[in-house]
C-alpha cells in the first residue's frame, strides 16, 4: 500500500509527503490540507483538479509558506530538490520564493502594484535576481514580454497595470513569473477569470515555458477541459484530500474514484448528444470543517457501502504513480477486517 | 414553440464614459449595436461571446433594467420599449431575470420564505399566508424542503441559493427568464444540478428562455438556437445542431475552437487568433472582427456585413458567405 516505490524515475523535483494545514477557527481547528502527498517530477506539468473548498489553493500557498496568519501546516515536509521548505528561515525562503518557485494566480491584480508600471516592475525583479544595468534589464523585461505574445512590448512597459485588460495582465504575471527561470511554477487557476480565447493563448503560453526552459508546473484548476488541455498527471481533490492520482489519460480513461467518475460524468459536453437529465453529484461539497466521518465522498457517493461510513478508506495503489483513496478497490477480506476495527493502519501509511 | 414570445429589433445601447481623470473627450461605447432577433414560446436562445461583447446589457435591454438607445422590444406583442410605467411594471411580471451570483442577489434579512413571496406582494398578486403558501410550493418544485422558507439565505450554498433565485424568480409565472450565466459561479458537481432544474421548470411553465452564457458546454445542452455575438453585434444565429457541427462565422470557428478538449487523446484543431477583442468605445470600420479574422479580405475592412439568411435556416454576417454586391 505505500507508494514510496511509485516514482520510478529520477527523484521529482518537488515532493510534497503527507502534508496537513489546519486553520484557527471560531468553530475551533479546521482541516484545509489532510495529509496531502503529492509529486512533481521535473519538465512535467501537474494538475490538481476539485471544486471550492476542496483545499487545493491552500496547499499551493502551503508549499509556497504564504499561508493566511491563521493557517499552519501541522505535519509533513515539502522537499524542493531534497531541501524540506518547511525547515527554511523566512529569509532562506524569501530567496527560493522568485529564484526557484514562482506562483500566478487566478486574479493578476494580485500579484501586480498599481502605483509602478509594468516595465518598473519586470525591471526590478529582474535585477535582483541578476545584478545588471537598468537598461540592459529593460531589454530583457521588453523580450520577455513579447515571448509571452505582447504585441507592442516596449509600449505595455510603460503602461500602469490597470490600464491592461485581464489577458494582458496574465501575460504580464506570467512574463514576471518567468524573469527568474523558475524551476517550478504554481499556477492557480490562471485562466479562470479569462474568455476560452484568452485562455487558450495563455495555455499555449505555459506548455511553451515547459518546453523551452523545462520548467515544471503545478497546475490548480477546478476545469477538467484544463486538466485535459495541458496536464502530464492528475491528482484529483476532495475535502482536504487526494482522492486519486493518476496519469492524464488513464483519469479520463478509467477514472478509479467514483468522484472522479461523478465528475467526469455530470459534465455538458461539446461533442455529445444532449441527455437529460445530465448525471448529477446529489448534495454539496462539504464545508471545512464539518467533513464526515469514514470516506469524505460517503454522503455523496452512488457507491457508498457500510465501511465507507466508518474508516477512511486507505490508498489503493493501481499502477506506479496511479491510485485511489475508495474502499470499492479493496478487497472483501480488507473492507471486512476494517470494519471489525482490527488493526489497520492503511490510512496513515502514506 | 411557433410564435414569437419576444421580438427584438435593432436594438441599441450606448454608454458615455468619462475619461478616468476627466480630462479629454467624453467616449461613446456601443455596447449593444444593432442587434435583433426573437424567441419563441418554450424556446431557449442563447447569447454567447466573450466579456465585454454586450450578451450581458443585451439581456439587460430586453428587461429594460438598461434604458436602450434605440430599438423595439416586444414581448408577446406589447412593446416594451416604449411601455409607460404602470404598463411596464405589469410586464416585468412576465420577464424575470436570474443573475449568475447567487450571492449577491438575495438580501441577507429576508427569510427565503418572504424573499421567494416578495415578487408576489410588490406586484399585488397575493399577500401574506397566500403568498407564503406559493412561496413554500415554488420552493419545492425548485428541489428545495417547506423548512427551507423559514431560514435565512447564508445558511444555504451557492446552488441550493440559485434554487431559491429560480423559484423567486417564477412565482409570478412568467413568460420569459432571461438568464444571466446561471451556472458560472456554481461548483462543477452543482452546475449539473442547476441545469437539470431549469429544463424541468421550463417544461413545467411553458417559459421562453434568453440564456447568456460564455460556457458552449452549458450551451449546447441547453439552447434551441444560438447567437454569436461579437463587439455589439450578432455574427452568427443558428439553430444548436448546425452551430456546433459547423459553424459558418470564422469568430464562431474560432471560439469554439478554443474551448478545452473534453478528452487529452482528442486531437487539437484550434485556431488561433491574434491579439485580443477591440474596445468597443473604438470599433474598427468594417466587419468589427476583420482585426483578427484569419480569412479577413480587403473589403471586410470598409464595409460592415448584415446578418443574412444561409443554409440550414441561419443567418450569418461575414462577406465570405454573401460577398458584396459588385466583387462577386
Amino acid at each position: 500500500m505505500s507508494d514510496k516505490n511509485a516514482t520510478i524515475d529520477d527523484t521529482p523535483l518537488l515532493s510534497v509527503r503527507d502534508l496537513s494545514t489546519v486553520f484557527r477557527t471560531d468553530r475551533g481547528p479546521v482541516y484545509a490540507v489532510n495529509g496531502v502527498s503529492i509529486d512533481v517530477p521535473r519538465g512535467e506539468i501537474v494538475g490538481i483538479i476539485g471544486e471550492s473548498g476542496s483545499g487545493k489553493s491552500q496547499l499551493c500557498l502551503s508549499v509556497m509558506r504564504l499561508l493566511a496568519e491563521s493557517g499552519r501546516v501541522t505535519s509533513g515536509s515539502v522537499l524542493l530538490n531534497g531541501r524540506d521548505l518547511l525547515c527554511l528561515a523566512d529569509r532562506e525562503m524569501r530567496a527560493v520564493r522568485g529564484e526557484e518557485i514562482a506562483m500566478i494566480f487566478q486574479e493578476p491584480s494580485v500579484g501586480l502594484d498599481p502605483l509602478f508600471t509594468v516595465g518598473q516592475q519586470l525591471v526590478e525583479t529582474i535585477r535582483r535576481h541578476r545584478p545588471q544595468p537598468v537598461r540592459l534589464a529593460r531589454e530583457h523585461a521588453a523580450q520577455l514580454l513579447a515571448s509571452v505574445g505582447i504585441a507592442r512590448p516596449t509600449m505595455i512597459l510603460d503602461e500602469y497595470p490597470q490600464k491592461l485588460s485581464g489577458g494582458m495582465c496574465q501575460r504580464v504575471m506570467i512574463a514576471l513569473a518567468l524573469s527568474c527561470e523558475p524551476q517550478l511554477l504554481i499556477a492557480d487557476e490562471p485562466t479562470t477569470a479569462l474568455d476560452v480565447t484568452v485562455q487558450a493563448q495563455i495555455l499555449d503560453l505555459l506548455l511553451k515555458a515547459r518546453d523551452d526552459h523545462g520548467s515544471s508546473i503545478l497546475f490548480v484548476t477546478h476545469d477538467l477541459g484544463v486538466i485535459a488541455e495541458i496536464c502530464d498527471h492528475v491528482a484529483v481533490m476532495y475535502a482536504g484530500q487526494i482522492v486519486e492520482r493518476s496519469p492524464v489519460d488513464q483519469l479520463f480513461d478509467a477514472p478509479q474514484h467514483p468522484y472522479t467518475r461523478a465528475l467526469l460524468r455530470s459534465r455538458p459536453l461539446l461533442s455529445d448528444a444532449r441527455v437529460h437529465p445530465l448525471p448529477t453529484i446529489p448534495g454539496q461539497v462539504p464545508r471545512p470543517g464539518e467533513q464526515p466521518q469514514g470516506c469524505p465522498f460517503h454522503p455523496r457517493c452512488p457507491d457508498a457501502m457500510s465501511i465507507c461510513h466508518m474508516a477512511p478508506p486507505p490508498v489503493h495503489r493501481v499502477a506506479p504513480r496511479r491510485d485511489a483513496r475508495c474502499w470499492l478497490l479493496e478487497s472483501e477480506a480488507d473492507r471486512a477486517q476494517a470494519s471489525e476495527g482490527t488493526a489497520y493502519e492503511g490510512e496513515n501509511n502514506e | 414553440m411557433n410564435r414569437p414570445l419576444l421580438e427584438v429589433e435593432d436594438l441599441a445601447t450606448h454608454f458615455t464614459v468619462s475619461h478616468p481623470f476627466g480630462l479629454s473627450r467624453r467616449a461613446v461605447v456601443r455596447a449593444v449595436d444593432g442587434v435583433s432577433f426573437s424567441l419563441a414560446e418554450g424556446e431557449t436562445f442563447a447569447l454567447v461571446g466573450e466579456s465585454g461583447c454586450g450578451k450581458t446589457t443585451t439581456g439587460r435591454s430586453v428587461l429594460r433594467l438598461i434604458e436602450p438607445t434605440r430599438g423595439t422590444v416586444r414581448l408577446d406583442g406589447t412593446d416594451v420599449t416604449q411601455a409607460s410605467k404602470p404598463v411596464l411594471r405589469a410586464l416585468r411580471r412576465s420577464m424575470q431575470l436570474v443573475f449568475q451570483d447567487p450571492y449577491g442577489s438575495l438580501n441577507p434579512r429576508m427569510t427565503v420564505g418572504r424573499l421567494v413571496a416578495e415578487p408576489l406582494v410588490v406586484h399585488g398578486l397575493a399577500s401574506g399566508r397566500e403568498a407564503g403558501e406559493r412561496a413554500r410550493e415554488l420552493l419545492s418544485r425548485c428541489g428545495l424542503a417547506p423548512w427551507v422558507a423559514d431560514r435565512h439565505p447564508h445558511a444555504f450554498s451557492g446552488g441550493q441559493r440559485q434554487r431559491i433565485v429560480i423559484a423567486r424568480a417564477l412565482i409570478t409565472d412568467p413568460q420569459l427568464l432571461v438568464a444571466d450565466e446561471p451556472v458560472s459561479a456554481l461548483d462543477v458537481s452543482i452546475q449539473s444540478q442547476i441545469i437539470n432544474l431549469m429544463i424541468d421548470v421550463q417544461k413545467q411553465f411553458g417559459l421562453g428562455f434568453l440564456l447568456i452564457s460564455h460556457d458552449l458546454g452549458v450551451v449546447r445542452h441547453m439552447a434551441d438556437r444560438v447567437a454569436v455575438m461579437y463587439l455589439g453585434r450578432l455574427v452568427e444565429v443558428a439553430p444548436r445542431q448546425e452551430f456546433f457541427s459547423q459553424p459558418l462565422h470564422p469568430y464562431s470557428q474560432a471560439l469554439l475552437s478554443a474551448v478545452p478538449r473534453e478528452h487529452p487523446q482528442l486531437p487539437k484543431t484550434r485556431i488561433a487568433l491574434a491579439g485580443e477583442p477591440p474596445s468597443p468605445t473604438d470599433p474598427p470600420p468594417g466587419c468589427p472582427f476583420h482585426t483578427r479574422c484569419p480569412h479577413a479580405m480587403p473589403v471586410c475592412s470598409r464595409v460592415t456585413p448584415q446578418l443574412r439568411p444561409a443554409a440550414s435556416g441561419r443567418t450569418v454576417a461575414c462577406h465570405l458567405h454573401h460577398p458584396p454586391e459588385g466583387l462577386e
